[in-house]
């Protein structure tokens, strides 16, 4: 793998994207993974809506359930990307591999946003609370603001060497919170249910539920992917914009 | 707290309802602010391509 580095004071390197190469990326019409990722979601909204059923406790409210579980593998699959880019950019400075890592952490929270939202409209009606401070929802509420506080930093520093590798430590940081927030239900005596098919055990989901949770976590899997490409692409972009507005300010 | 009537599931509806609503909302939102921070790049990047071929061109 050819690397590309950040070697001088701007952040700028000598294999940064240029013009063309970058608009030819973003410049696309057509994203075959973003259409796939569409109708992925199209179906397993559909699916969900008016193929199954209403749970007899819950009622409909247990449907929030599939958005919300599905966006939470979600984001821990940005997330993970966002350590996994960090680790190999701390490696093999890939400015690459930053740029992966940025993208996949902006990703990661808007689905942790979709998390930490839907969940408290499914606790209001099963609960009787918006909110409640369990281990495991203040522990992705704290997740959350370290996924922010990963973006706020890489938009407060400059340099662009110092921006990869200071956000590439917090990115990976980050993501180790992502297995105690797993666990935490198995830690500390929640509130907030047991794991029901991420576990051991075989998942104790009726059948029709199950393939929708499955067809949810699929779309949502797609869905991420295609976000964080087309993401990348426009960092591409922009990073080919910076080094051509640079080096005009040179001249 | 919705409590349930003898045999049928209680009418969480509304809940389910937002919450459908509120994701798709925010997969699209996001979905169209890569797009219009993505344009607004590549017309400005174009802008700049085309205005340094032009100095290329011109001794």
């Amino acid at each position: 793998m050819s690397s590309a580095s950040f070697d001088d004071a701007a952040g700028r390197s000598p294999e940064a994207p240029n013009a063309p190469v970058a608009l030819s990326i973003t410049g696309r019409r057509f994203d075959w993974l973003l259409v796939a990722a569409v109708a992925c979601m199209a179906v397993a909204f559909v699916r969900a809506i008016f193929f199954t059923p209403i749970e007899a406790l819950q009622g409909a409210a247990q449907k929030i359930y599939y958005v919300h579980v599905s966006a939470a593998v979600s984001a821990y699959l940005a997330l993970g990307i966002v350590a996994l880019m960090s680790i190999v950019y701390l490696w093999l400075r890939d400015e690459r591999a930053d740029r992966l890592a940025e993208s996949a952490g902006e990703v990661g929270l808007v689905f942790l946003t979709v998390v930490l939202t839907t969940g408290p409209l499914w606790g209001k009606p099963i609960w009787g609370a918006w909110w409640t401070w369990d281990a495991r929802l203040t522990l992705t509420l704290f997740l959350w603001f370290l996924t922010a506080g990963y973006l706020v930093l890489r938009g407060a520093v400059d340099d662009a060497a110092m921006r990869a590798r200071y956000s590439a430590v917090l990115g990976i940081l980050a993501a180790l919170l992502i297995p105690f927030i797993h666990l935490s239900v198995y830690f500390f005596n929640t509130l907030h249910p047991m794991p029901i098919v991420l576990k051991p055990d075989r998942p104790s989901l009726p059948n029709e539920m199950l393939v929708t949770l499955l067809v949810f976590f699929g779309a949502c899997t797609v869905l991420c992917l295609a976000l964080i490409r087309l993401r990348y692409r426009y960092a591409v972009a922009r990073d080919a914009l910076r080094g051509l507005e640079s080096e005009g300010g040179d001249r | 707290m919705i409590i349930a009537q003898a045999g049928a599931p209680p009418d969480t509806a509304a809940y389910y309802h937002v919450a459908y609503a509120w994701a798709v909302a925010v997969y699209v939102g996001y979905l169209a602010m890569i797009w219009s921070r993505a344009r607004r790049v590549r017309s400005r990047l174009a802008a700049l391509e085309s205005g340094g071929a032009r100095a290329r061109r011109e001794p």
